[in-house]
């Protein structure tokens, strides 16, 4: 037998996580001398790999070549007659490792084109498995985060995971063990006393689901961390201890479930603080670039001379008119939770560029002094690798004018670097000077918005007061909220009462606050210290999922957007392809909605009024006045009662394997003062329909997670009538929930995405814009 | 929502805005009265570094001016600026609710023949000598006018002999003083809802 015929050719996915490989797109054509081997890759070399056995690949053993372009041949001649597989991509992970050895024993340790895996075996199925039941279809989400004062329900589909069909098994929670937790001990402890016992059916996502907790039942305590972890446990072969037969949510560094506090509350740390106040007035003023003012609060601990830890840096720049005192609040809420807060004088009276100033300093400031400042409690206790800088309206800017000054300007540092700043974020920041100079760029940011705020109202008659304009031009990991009935002031402690929308719809500085408080632990929880649970209080619909302490009746308007990256695939985000027919990803769009138009995400006059004829009315988020102007681009549409209508997305052959990514996520706003949002008042919802290749399909409303896409704050002025600014909302929903009850849905072989509006159980009328259409990894 | 919202709708009808901050009185807009001026040198020549094109200078007036308070409401969107003549005036408090507004006048000024007025409202840093001369059109064509002499050699008076001192900083405790004798109400930690 020819060597040649024997071979079999094999192309493995390359996982873009660690390499730009395009997902599946290795091709092997067998020519007369050499296998050709093409692929994806827009940023070669790549790595090209050749095994007689898949995912036995060592980096040191197995590459063949680096490829300069995304083609290699690989010549037949002196091929033994065997078995061969190929990859393609970056192993350089494994090259020190080449032996991918985790030192746990129960793993099946490799090499792949994306660098080491540790597959466990032996230990049961990994499987999504807790969670909360829904009125509707998809019947269940699988959730990461629960409150604890919220009960907790397990499920797992027949359809997909044919291993619990008919069984009877034990439903275990246990504490969460990690993979080797799990390998050196695998017995089943339920730390409720004893396990349910439950009676699987051969089929139905409602049928195989079940509670697992109730309100209360396990404790939340973890420390410093937010949330307790705990794993849940299908012992299907009811032998006590965790198998092959059995299934896992939670084998590996995430457990399969967490336990969250209440946000809003106090942390587990004592706290206490000290102030400098310098020889310049107390009140706001010019006196110097940066004042001399401070407060700082920090754990505790740090009084005792024989503490050793560290804790991160979070600094705290006011805004105009406003004071450094002003955060206690928030300054000593995150200090109990293991943070040292730094509020400083910030000098924002000149405006932005002087405020950065006085945010670079005074980090600079405190790192420099910290043997001295507050007796030298500080010393030696900085974690200053991983910074928060906070601002509030001018100092908000000003935070983002400091990256932008690292960055692109040569301020240079004394005590640290633009690579210690790990997240920036505004609350209700001015945009006085736009993307070239007040811009976060790719560190991760965050926006705290309030809906009646009676300064940086976010009116259209001028750029400079559009918060969201930062938003949109952080290119990094970003999220925002948008509270309604929140003003300017009710995020800091003092300022004057700038209310300004419907009476009755002000939520009060205390209950602003509250959101607040647990937005910020939120977020510097999962971007310094890497928490995962904390990730869902920043994209689960506040419907949902709201921090325990906030109340049911405030409403949140969730944004979260993972940076372009190789976790992300964008199915269309707008900024490319500006033909209505075409993708961002290069593929045919088909709509049958009305007026839809793809512009940049400007409002096109100085009013939020409808005027028929002004497509991107209500949209507040791209500054024109300054040079550069902001390029971000959505898409508007209604539909009418008349009749439904879709958007189709095809997708590429190429990308339309969508099993290496967990989510399909969108945003959405409804058009304020538009006569379809007018006439619907309400949250919006819509169908998202998946379609293989083969045709088959899975639809999910997008309401049945607990919300839909928020109407506008029915705030007036700003032109006639009542709607404000447009307010998006992202909307995540995991892409096996396609699959429940529809095992024939091929989330290997997807078509089309396709967004259907008007149908049965979803809004009849409506005007939305739309943006960012994502799959993204979790 | 569309339960919240239409209680609302019945409840008020319209949607009424409340506590909202005083609209911004327009520009410019001449102080209604000079409270106080004190002439002072430095030793150390000194500039507003955030206007872009300043000049050193070793001398100034330190002036209290009274105003509309609505005209200096706090805010973060762009505020009203003040202007001496050709110079930007430099604000040493809020001056809200007062309306007593304590500021630093640089250069040598005659206040009974240079207008003193709040313009256009913006961010200082974006000013500069071409912009700030923008502005004195504008308030010449609002008529506004220098004080009285009258007013402002009471005000000299109130003033007292020119201080002395080595530096701008240095000017800090009569500017507190000033803060504390005319804007008391700016003094402790919240500004009161």
């Amino acid at each position: 037998m020819n060597a040649a015929h024997a071979i079999l050719f094999a192309s493995f996915a390359a996982l873009p996580a660690a390499a730009a490989v395009q997902p599946n797109s290795l091709r092997l054509v067998r020519g007369a001398t050499a296998i050709d081997l093409t692929w994806v890759d827009p940023t070669p070399p790549s790595g090209v790999f050749r095994a007689l056995a898949a995912q036995s690949l060592r980096a040191d053993v197995n590459k063949i070549a680096d490829a300069a372009t995304p083609a290699y041949a690989d010549p037949i001649a002196g091929l033994p007659a065997d078995l061969y597989f190929y990859q393609v991509g970056d192993a350089s992970l494994c090259e020190t490792n080449p032996d991918c050895d985790d030192g746990i024993a129960c793993t099946d340790d490799v090499c792949t084109a994306t660098g080491c895996t540790n597959l466990p075996f032996g230990l049961g199925t990994r499987a999504e498995i807790a969670g909360n039941p829904l009125l509707t279809y998809p019947w269940f989400e699988y959730v990461r985060a629960f409150n604890v004062d919220a009960p907790i329900a397990v499920a797992l589909d027949p359809s997909r995971f044919s291993g619990v069909a008919t069984k009877t098994c034990d439903v275990y929670v246990l504490a969460a063990r990690g993979l080797a937790g799990w390998c050196a001990d695998a017995s089943l402890v339920d730390v409720r006393g004893v396990p349910d016992t439950r009676v699987f059916p051969a089929s139905g996502m409602q049928a195989s689901t079940f509670p697992l907790t109730a309100p209360g039942a396990l404790s939340p305590a973890a420390g410093l961390a937010l949330g307790a972890g705990y794993d849940v446990v299908l012992d299907c072969d009811r032998d006590g201890r965790l198998g092959p037969a059995d299934f896992i949510d939670g084998l590996g560094d995430e457990a399969g479930l967490y336990v969250m506090p209440d946000l809003a509350a106090t942390g587990p740390l004592p706290t206490s603080s000290f102030e400098i106040v310098g020889p310049l007035p107390p009140w706001p003023g010019p006196w110097t670039d940066e004042g001399d003012d401070l407060r700082v609060y920090y754990p505790q601990a740090l009084d005792d001379p024989a503490f050793t830890g560290t804790f991160p840096l979070v600094v705290v720049s006011h805004g105009n008119g406003h004071r450094y005192s002003w955060y206690d609040f928030l300054g000593f809420h995150l200090a109990s939770w293991g943070y040292i807060v730094l509020a400083h004088d910030n000098n924002t009276s000149p405006g932005i560029h002087t405020a950065s100033l006085s945010t670079l300093r005074f980090t600079d400031k405190i790192l420099l002094e910290q043997a001295t400042l507050g007796g030298g409690v500080l010393d030696g206790h900085i974690d200053a690798a991983e910074i928060t800088w906070i601002g509030h309206s001018r100092g908000g800017e000003g935070v983002a004018r400091a990256y932008t000054r690292m960055r692109n300007e040569g301020w240079v540092p004394l005590a640290y670097s633009r690579a210690d700043i790990a997240l920036v974020s505004s609350i209700a920041p001015t945009d006085y000077w736009g993307f070239g100079q007040s811009n976060a760029y790719e560190v991760n940011y965050a926006l705290l918005f309030g809906s009646a705020d009676g300064d940086v109202s976010g009116c259209a008659i001028r750029d400079d007061r559009d918060s969201f304009d930062l938003y949109e031009r952080a290119a990094g990991t970003k999220a925002s909220a948008y509270v309604h009935g929140a003003d300017h002031n009710d995020f800091n402690c003092c300022g004057f009462d700038d209310f300004t929308g419907p009476a009755g719809t002000a939520v009060g500085r205390p209950e602003a606050q509250q959101v607040q408080k647990a937005f910020y632990l939120a977020l510097i929880k999962h971007f310094i210290d890497g928490d995962l649970p904390a990730k869902d209080f920043l994209w689960r619909q506040n419907e949902s999922l709201r921090p325990i302490g906030v109340a049911a009746t405030t409403i949140i308007d969730r944004e979260y957007r993972d940076a372009d990256g190789p976790a992300i695939f964008i199915v269309d985000d707008y900024e490319s392809q500006p033909a209505t027919t075409v993708s961002s990803s290069g593929a045919q769009v088909q709509s049958t909605v009305d007026n839809l138009v793809e512009d940049l995400m400007t409002d096109g006059n100085t009013t939020f009024t409808w005027s028929g004829s002004e497509p991107m009315n209500g949209m507040t988020r791209a500054n024109t006045d300054q040079s550069p102007p902001d390029v971000e681009h959505a898409a508007v549409f209604d539909w009418s009662v008349v009749a439904p209508a879709a958007i189709d997305f095809e997708i590429a052959a190429v990308a339309s394997d969508f099993t290496g990514y967990t989510y399909l996520s969108l945003r959405a706003c409804q058009g304020t003062r538009h006569p379809a949002t007018i006439a619907e008042l309400a949250d919006l919802t819509f169908d998202v329909v998946l379609r293989d290749s083969d045709g088959d399909s899975g639809r999910i409303n997008i309401g049945a997670y607990g919300g839909g896409i928020e109407e506008p704050y029915q705030r007036t002025s700003c032109g006639t009538g009542a709607g404000w600014q447009n307010e998006f909302e992202v909307i995540r929903i995991r892409l096996t929930d396609f699959l429940h009850d529809n095992p024939g849905l091929n989330l290997q072989s997807i078509a089309t995405i396709a967004l259907e509006f008007g149908g049965a159980g979803t809004s009849i009328q409506g005007r939305l814009g739309l943006d960012d259409i994502l799959l993204t990894k979790d | 929502m569309k339960l919240l919202y239409s209680l609302l709708a019945l409840t008020s009808l319209t949607a009424v805005a409340i506590a909202a901050p005083p609209p911004l009185p327009a520009t410019p807009a001449a102080p209604t009265e000079i409270l106080y001026a004190r002439r002072f040198s430095v030793t150390e020549p000194f500039r507003f570094a955030h206007v872009r094109d300043s000049a050193p200078t070793t001398a100034g007036t330190i002036v209290v001016l009274a105003f509309d308070p609505d005209l200096l409401y706090p805010r973060d969107t762009a505020e009203p600026v003040l202007f001496a003549g050709l110079a930007l005036a430099q604000r040493a408090n809020l001056g809200y609710p007062s309306g007593r507004l304590v500021a630093v006048i640089p250069g040598e000024v005659d206040l009974a023949t240079t207008p003193v007025w709040l313009g256009t409202p913006a961010l200082p840093e974006s000013l500069d000598s071409a912009t700030i001369a923008v502005e004195r059109r504008l308030a010449d064509a609002a008529s506004i006018r220098p004080f009285p002499a009258a007013s402002v050699a009471q005000a000299l008076a109130q003033g007292g002999e020119p201080l002395e001192v080595g530096s701008f900083g240095d000017l800090s405790p009569w500017l507190e003083a000033l803060v504390q004798e005319f804007a008391a109400d700016e003094r402790g930690e919240s500004f009161t809802r």
